[in-house]
């Protein structure tokens, strides 16, 4: 059920950051839907990975090795999520840096102020 | 085998220890940064060499001392370490030429970046962890974000921004994609899920799957989710597009083959034909392009989309490669698993990315060089024309890149459209043939706009009258006022130099290296790898370009090897093809005679003119259908490039190569057709239209008057009197396929409407050139007429004509090209008189119009003879009247030619002009001595021709001594000659000597005597629009109903660009919309079980 629940956040969390990314008008607020869709995929990717009453695997008193398999989270889509939350984060880092740029240079943060390029 | 950890270990090192490096000094980071790069190309061949030569297997390195699945697995295998050969190759010079360029600086943190990219890009062709190249992705990517600004305009941050959502959008769905993977295989190596039968099955693994293929497809930017990749192509530092193009994008397209095992059938499918959409659309798109850069960024995403297409259907291709392995049309190397690069469709994959990659990234860094930013070409200080070599390499790359010999997409092109056609794939067969076209539409454009003179409109392609009060020039003068660039005293570029053009020249060396290696491989069996010769001529005379060897010294060289190979090659022929193979070499040897007169440094002139010339000969002897278009297609680029060094001729140059290159596609895919063994209508409907083309028949024909008139006077003489022949001999070499199919009465009648309509245009021209060009346009119409009879008579006919007509159109271009070089003009109605002065061009032209014509006593004589006869045995009654019109149209033409130039007033400014020097008379007198030896014995060359046909007909004519006698009636030449020489010579006798008491002397302005007053405007002189009574009353067959309809398609095509443009607001959120569309149609259709 948990797992159900974070998944669904989830999708909702991507489909609410894509819509804003598509609709906002403002570079920033862009942005911080783009955060959203992140966050959004990252806890799809804990959702996959969780099991039920799972605990850490990590090996200590609480868990030993043997038949620790059955009882532990998959430690690998954890490990994805931190991976693509560091190169989330940087990507966001570039986008915030080049609005500033786009608005040092046209003096505008919306969205129509991006569109020299085109056809 | 090294480990291919090295390679990211020394490039994330050196990365990291850069600004360590650069504190020490600026050189010294350079230096390592090119070490750095020199090692990671050099690496990848290493592997190679233990691959191959050393005979090892592929190996998978495991990392940080575990197996798979628990560790990340790198492979190395041919695949890989032939796809980073090529990656690494072009970012070395990609370093090269950043580190070179004095501006903008290669800084610090830029080559911390350039590494950085080049990290992501190794890694992602080596990892087979699905995960591992995600995060490869995201280093390559961010890298590229971070160069796309390394300009610091705002267009590039705003690009930067675009790429950036776009690829966030993209990352997502692959993330999503990769966990759904792991969820239900259990597994993020790529290895074991392939082992495991594919991907997971089901709606849900499909959809799984789905997403990591859109992720990967979106990055390769299919149509229409693609916008912001042409925005970045366009914002970035040429230096960056190069890379952008070449590193990045060829290796993501790695990625892609490399899940295709994953994907399934249903999915591929959906991949070739989005990759077909994007390769279709983006040569439109680029076609309306302005920007340089957006240009080659459209084509790059075309190129992708066709690498994409053709990787998503090698499940379907890989059977046609082993079924073409019995037929005679692959290389034994390319059958599938074995030889070159494992065979299959992966080589067919390397010749492709390797071609585009090698080109694209030099013709990015060539609009760096060049300051190239408009495709409308370059301010005329800058013009490419001013340094010969920068202008042959931009050819070369152009050239490659769209497709011709020896470059690697020619062979690519081939392979492809050869097994797609075999698997009956005929619309993505056009589909790519189209497009390619276009592309060659495009690129050559901007070529051209970049070498054109400045008195070049780009425009022209029918006479242009000069205005009687010089307004123009005044015009002119204004408007270099107010163009600082075209002003003298801006500082012209004075040419560029070995290193600013390292980093293109070697991607040229390597493209014409892989080519002339892959010439080697396919013609294998061939002896003495002839067919290399016109490569070889090439070289040769670019070698000697290159140090200076004086122009006259080259075609007196030109000259001697045109005669060595004619030697060689002749002796080995019969038939037709001795006939075609003196036309060719003879015919080309004795015209080259005239360049001799010309003066300065002409670089690429004869390379161009002998490659020609032998390409033209190597057609003589294919034996296979790949041979022959090997040397059909160098045919085509050799001369266009020869056509485009005219002073006018860039319009005309581009018209010549698109409708050359779309006869030329025809043909191929006639060939294909063929060899997948239909021989039927269509087959023959592809390759007789690909072979008029170039004959320049009615309603194909309107290239023709521009790329005859616009090429230089002294070569002109090569497209009509040599050139123009070569679709004649293929329709005889496939005559078995076109009387088949019963297409001869309408070949027949193409011809004679081809010849009435050239000569009916020749009628109102009064630039002379343009008169000839028709007039030739004409002849080739009667060669074609006579071929269509499918008699001895009419094939004899058709060969004499080919043969007479090069002696008299070969010695009228040369005659008339020594008028033009000494008048200076081209305007008939600007000359006049020249007789007195020219006394011995005169004489050549009245012989050649004599012949032409068709009267006695010269060979035209005995060509309408044998014409009429043929046609009236064959009872194409109708179209004899016609022919016999078209005749009359001829005569009239033929004589506003002598009488307008030679006889009447002598120009004022004409009168101290001097006969044409002696280069240009000796083709003349060759030509005489021809002509007056085949009209007084007919027999020389009849009865050879008539030899050269009797393996296909039997014999209907005679001969008594010269006699030859027909069903209808005979014809002996030399009594002819002597009658009508008696009926000249008496009379003319009569008045030198009896008469000549009548005459009295005048001087030119005596009114009586000239009735004319030989005032300024010239347009009034009588030979201004001479026939315009005959235009009044017949002007409304000139309508130009053929350029019109080809002016419509094109438009079709310029207006399908410019609408789909609009797809791309510019908005990113647009963008967003695209790629969303793009993945949900996507999905649909999947889940539809399309």
């Amino acid at each position: 059920m948990m797992t159900q629940i974070v998944l669904l956040i989830g999708f909702l969390l991507s489909l609410t950051g894509l819509w804003g990314l598509m609709t906002r008008r403002d570079l920033f607020r862009m942005i911080i839907s783009f955060s959203l869709l992140d966050t959004g995929v990252h806890m799809i990717m804990v959702g996959i990975g969780y099991v039920k009453n799972g605990t850490a695997p990590i090996f200590d008193e609480a868990l030993a090795p043997a038949g620790a398999v059955e009882k532990v989270v998959d430690p690998i889509p954890s490990a994805l999520v931190l991976t693509a939350i560091v190169i989330g984060l940087a990507v966001t880092a570039l986008m915030l840096s080049y609005a500033v740029r786009v608005y040092t240079a046209r003096k505008s943060l919306s969205v129509e102020a991006v569109k020299e390029l085109r056809w | 085998m090294v480990s291919p950890m090295y390679l990211i270990a020394v490039l994330l090192g050196a990365a990291f220890l850069h600004p360590l490096f650069e504190r020490a000094g600026r050189s010294l980071a350079k230096s390592v940064v090119l070490l750095v790069l020199v090692f990671i190309a050099v690496l990848p061949v290493s592997w190679l060499a233990d691959l191959t030569w050393r005979g090892m297997v592929p190996v998978v390195f495991q990392t940080a001392g575990f197996q798979a699945p628990v560790s990340i697995s790198l492979r190395v295998g041919v695949e890989e370490a032939v796809f980073l050969i090529m990656i690494n190759a072009a970012a070395l010079f990609g370093g090269i030429y950043l580190m070179l360029r004095k501006s903008p600086k290669w800084e610090g943190k830029v080559q911390v970046l350039f590494l950085t990219m080049l990290l992501g890009v190794n890694g992602l062709v080596l990892t087979r962890d699905l995960f591992n190249m995600f995060v490869f992705l995201e280093i390559s990517s961010i890298s590229l974000y971070a160069l796309l600004a390394f300009t610091r305009s705002s267009d590039a941050y705003e690009a930067g921004f675009k790429y950036m959502v776009a690829g966030g959008i993209a990352s997502a769905l692959f993330l999503i994609g990769v966990i759904y993977l792991y969820r239900f295989t259990g597994t993020l190596n790529l290895d074991v899920m392939i082992a495991a039968g594919g991907g997971p099955g089901g709606k849900a693994g499909l959809t799984a799957l789905f997403l990591l293929a859109a992720a990967v497809l979106i990055e390769l930017k299919p149509f229409p989710a693609n916008g912001w990749g042409a925005d970045a192509y366009q914002a970035a530092d040429p230096g960056i597009s190069a890379m952008l193009s070449a590193v990045s994008a060829t290796g993501i397209f790695f990625v892609f083959y490399k899940i295709t095992p994953l994907l399934g059938a249903e999915i591929l499918r959906m991949a070739a034909i989005s990759g077909g959409i994007t390769f279709a659309f983006s040569q439109l798109l680029a076609m309306k392009q302005v920007s340089v850069r957006r240009m080659l960024g459209y084509s790059s995403i075309g190129q992708i989309g066709l690498l994409t297409a053709v990787a998503a259907l090698a499940p379907m291709l890989t059977p046609a490669f082993s079924q073409a392995a019995g037929g005679s049309s692959l290389p034994g190397g390319l059958v599938a698993g074995s030889g070159f690069l494992g065979g299959g469709v992966f080589p067919l994959l390397v010749l492709l990315a390797g071609n585009h990659l090698f080109s694209k990234a030099g013709l990015f860094w060539m609009s760096g060089i060049t300051g190239s930013v408009d495709t409308g070409g370059l301010p005329e200080r800058a013009s490419l024309r001013r340094s010969p070599a920068a202008a042959g390499l931009q050819g070369l790359l152009t050239a490659a890149l769209a497709g011709f010999p020896p470059f690697p997409a020619f062979w690519a092109k081939w392979l492809l459209i050869m097994m797609l056609v075999s698997t009956g794939s005929y619309f993505l067969s056009a589909v790519i043939l189209l497009g390619s076209l276009i592309e060659a539409w495009y690129l050559f454009r901007w070529f051209l706009n970049c070498v054109k003179k400045p008195q070049d409109s780009g425009n022209v392609h029918d006479e242009e009258i000069p205005d009687d009060f010089a307004a123009m020039e005044m015009d002119q003068e204004m408007s270099q006022e107010l163009r600082p660039d075209l002003k003298s005293g801006g500082v012209p570029v004075s040419g560029w130099g070995f290193i600013t053009l390292f980093a293109p020249l070697m991607h040229g060396l390597i493209l014409a290296a892989a080519g002339t290696v892959l010439a080697f491989m396919f013609f294998a069996g061939t002896p003495g790898f002839a067919l290399l010769l016109p490569l070889a001529a090439l070289a040769l005379f670019t070698l000697l370009d290159s140090v200076r060897v004086p122009f006259k010294l080259q075609v007196f060289l030109g000259i001697a090897v045109t005669a060595a190979y004619g030697l060689m090659l002749l002796p080995g022929l019969v038939g037709i093809r001795l006939v075609f193979g003196l036309i060719f070499i003879a015919g080309s040897a004795v015209q080259m005679v005239p360049l001799v007169n010309r003066k300065g440094r002409h670089p690429g002139l004869m390379g161009m003119l002998t490659a020609l010339v032998f390409s033209l000969g190597n057609l003589l002897f294919f034996r296979t259908s790949l041979e022959f278009f090997f040397s059909w297609e160098l045919m085509t680029v050799t001369s266009f490039f020869l056509v485009s060094r005219g002073n006018k001729a860039s319009g005309a140059a581009l018209r010549y190569l698109v409708f050359s290159l779309g006869g030329a596609f025809m043909i191929l895919a006639g060939l294909a057709l063929s060899s997948s063994g239909m021989n039927g209508g269509i087959t023959a409907v592809l390759m007789g239209l690909g072979f008029l083309v170039k004959m320049g028949a009615l309603g194909l024909h309107i290239w023709l008057p521009g790329s005859y008139a616009e090429t230089d006077d002294d070569l002109s003489t090569f497209f009509s009197s040599v050139l123009s022949k070569a679709g004649l001999f293929m329709l005889f070499m496939t005559a078995g396929l076109l009387a088949q199919a019963s297409f001869a009465s309408v070949l027949g009648w193409i011809g004679v409407l081809t010849a009435f309509a050239g000569a009916f245009l020749a009628l109102f021209k009064e630039d002379i050139k343009y008169t000839l060009a028709y007039s030739s346009m004409g002849q080739v119409g009667y060669m074609l007429l006579s071929f269509a009879l499918m008699s001895q008579l009419g094939w004899m006919n058709s060969l004499y004509l080919a043969v007479t007509h090069l002696l008299f159109k070969g010695m009228m271009f040369a005659a008339i090209a020594g008028v033009i070089y000494r008048t200076k003009t081209r305007m008939m109605y600007q000359m006049g008189g020249l007789i007195s002065r020219m006394p011995i061009s005169f004489f050549t032209v009245l012989i050649g119009i004599i012949a032409l014509s068709g009267v006695p006593p010269l060979v035209g004589f005995g060509a309408k003879w044998m014409l009429y006869t043929a046609l009236i045995e064959k009872g194409w009654y109708l179209q004899a009247g016609i022919a016999m019109f078209a005749s009359g149209v001829a005569f009239l033409y033929l004589f506003r030619l002598i009488h307008v130039i030679f006889l009447g007033q002598l120009k004022d400014e004409h009168r101290e002009v001097k006969e044409a020097p002696l280069w240009f008379l000796v083709p003349q007198f060759v030509g005489i001595i021809g002509i007056m030896l085949f009209s007084m014995f007919p027999d020389i060359i009849l009865k050879p021709l008539q030899t050269a046909v009797a393996p296909f007909f039997s014999g209907d004519i005679f001969w008594e001594g010269y006699t030859v006698i027909s069903t209808l009636g005979y014809w002996n030449g030399n009594v002819v000659m002597y009658v009508t020489m008696g009926v000249f010579l008496v009379p003319l006798a009569w008045l030198l000597t009896v008469q000549r008491r009548h005459t009295q002397k005048v001087g030119q302005f005596n009114i009586v005597y000239a009735a004319e007053r030989p005032y300024r405007p010239e347009t009034t002189h009588f030979g201004y629009n001479f026939f315009s009574p005959y235009r009044k009353a017949l002007g409304f067959l000139l309508q130009p109903a053929a350029a019109r309809f080809w002016y419509w398609v094109g438009s079709i095509a310029e207006v399908a660009g410019a609408s789909i443009r609009k797809l791309y607001s510019g908005n990113v959120q647009t963008y967003s919309l695209w790629i969303v569309l793009y993945v949900s149609i996507f999905l649909l259709l999947l889940q539809g079980g399309v």
